[in-house]
């Protein structure tokens, strides 16, 4: 993914939208603060998430870090390479380190995130 | 994502600073001093430690030493291990201790002869110095603070050898485990000894400022033998598979040796020290928590503070030290447990977040030691 065509949080998540569905991750400047990521918790399928509350943990050697929801909705998948290689986060943050996909509840909050350059503009 | 940044204005550099800022290391503040956290991987720098070789930057690590007459006599009474067998050119792992028996340091004690030099944590060596001087009222002896003049390096690996003899052009082959040479290069003081923290085959180098710069340049430029730059972060790693101690979080100075699992730097029928009431006290009477390592059962990260349960759910103890080790792909750490408990091959809980997950009491180190020690005969 092209991380021009995302939307973004200030807490440094992601939000690439396809339809009804939105995939989720965290942003490269994020994953360049954490360093070596070596452990991810996420939620189950079917989990709802709300926007701005915590839906999983990551573990780097550096932090253990709360991700928050960039938007509310349900989890219909989980990002299950992970499990094996959580290093996928670190190495393509924008591509197959993605965490989960949510069917959107509110599609009012997608336009409130940030875009690109909004977010890279917020890190300075 | 959270993150957190701390910027403090009063930061000491290393001689070496200008290095690690070329080579882009992550840099942070450790006891005061700027520090490299990592270069690239804090995970790649840890694996390529045991298969190749890797060059830190400790000089942030006190040196305060001790010369005058009494000063075996001083350093007898200030720390627990004995030095007296501890010969002119060997050196010793020596823990200095309150009178309540707390650890105040754990040191390294290098004989120079003429005068010993005493090797603190960062952390500690002014709390080290001080202490020195308001018990030396009563030794002939002098107490210098050298830390600031001087550099240290640890070249540790499979190439560490070959790479020292080449740069400083002499033979240490017949250098062996806790033993130390000193020498000139280029007209500078060099002692250099076969330790380290990372239980590989290695190298301690004290330097003056400018001769760490020439030698750090030398090992990391050279063609032939890839030494790569490591930060702290893999030393931590490196560290703990071996179950060495880390001053401030598994050890301070509230922590007697004994339940430490450190009697065996105490020589309490030999002598007397500062602290050995209590610490023998310990040795006879047992401690009721002791420290062990632990290795997790699944995946999940222990750290600091975290609660330990036993199986039957009974709180027990706490998490000191916890990390993921790249080289067992394993999540390990260090608790101080019940010591009923801290049997080898006991099961424990340890509480993260929610959930409580398992993990075995081992048996450190976790990785064999491939230190060049002298056979004996």
């Amino acid at each position: 993914m092209n991380e021009k065509d995302l939307k973004f949080t200030a807490t440094h998540e992601w939000a690439a939208n396809n339809g009804d569905t939105e995939t989720i991750g965290i942003s490269d400047h994020a994953q360049k603060e954490l360093g070596d990521i070596v452990f991810i918790e996420l939620p189950e399928v079917g989990k709802i998430v709300k926007k701005t509350e915590s839906f999983g943990t990551i573990e780097s050697t550096k932090a253990a870090s709360q991700i928050y929801a960039p938007l509310s909705g349900k989890v219909i998948e989980v990002n299950t390479a992970l499990t094996a290689q959580p290093e996928l986060v670190n190495k393509e943050p924008y591509g197959k380190g993605w965490l989960i996909k949510i069917k959107v509840s509110a599609k009012d909050e997608i336009a409130p995130l940030l875009d690109f350059t909004q977010y890279s503009q917020s890190l300075h | 994502m959270e993150t957190q940044i701390s910027n403090s204005s009063y930061i000491k550099k290393t001689a070496l600073y200008d290095f690690h800022i070329a080579r882009n290391a992550k840099m942070v503040e450790f006891a005061g001093w700027e520090m490299p956290v990592q270069y690239s991987s804090i995970l790649e720098e840890a694996k390529h430690v045991r298969n190749g070789t890797g060059i830190f930057d400790i000089s942030h690590m006190g040196e305060i030493f001790v010369s005058g007459r009494d000063r075996v006599a001083f350093l007898e009474y200030l720390t627990t291990n004995s030095i007296e067998k501890t010969a002119e050119g060997q050196m010793q792992y020596t823990l200095c201790c309150n009178s309540d028996g707390g650890i105040l340091d754990d040191i390294m004690i290098y004989n120079l002869g003429s005068t010993i030099m005493c090797i603190t944590n960062a952390s500690n060596t002014h709390t080290i110095f001080m202490h020195f001087l308001t018990h030396s009222k009563n030794f002939n002896v002098t107490i210098e603070d050298k830390s600031r003049e001087m550099s240290l390096v640890a070249l540790q690996g499979i190439d560490a050898e070959t790479m020292l003899e080449k740069i400083f052009e002499r033979d240490f082959s017949h250098l062996f485990y806790m033993n130390l040479e000193r020498f000139k290069f280029n007209n500078n003081e060099v002692i250099c000894s076969r330790s380290g923290y990372t239980g590989e085959d290695g190298f301690e180098i004290y330097m003056d400022n400018m001769a760490a710069r020439m030698f750090w340049n030398a090992a990391i430029t050279d063609e032939e033998i890839k030494i790569v730059p490591c930060g702290l972060g893999s030393r931590d790693i490196l560290r703990l598979e071996m179950g060495y101690s880390l001053y401030g979080v598994d050890i301070d100075t509230t922590t007697n040796p004994v339940a430490a699992g450190l009697t065996w730097a105490v020589k309490d029928t030999r002598k007397d020290f500062i602290g050995k009431e209590q610490i023998s006290a310990a040795m006879r009477n047992g401690v009721p928590c002791k420290k062990i390592g632990f290795v997790m059962q699944e995946k999940s990260f222990p750290r600091h503070g975290y609660s330990v349960f036993s199986e039957a759910g009974k709180e027990i103890g706490t998490v000191r030290s916890g990390l993921y080790s790249p080289n067992l792909d394993k999540f390990i750490g260090t608790a101080y447990i019940q010591h009923d408990l801290a049997k080898i091959g006991t099961m424990i809980r340890i509480a993260i977040r929610d959930k409580k997950y398992s993990a075995r009491v081992e048996k450190f180190p976790l990785i064999k030691p491939k230190v060049k020690r002298k056979e004996l005969r």
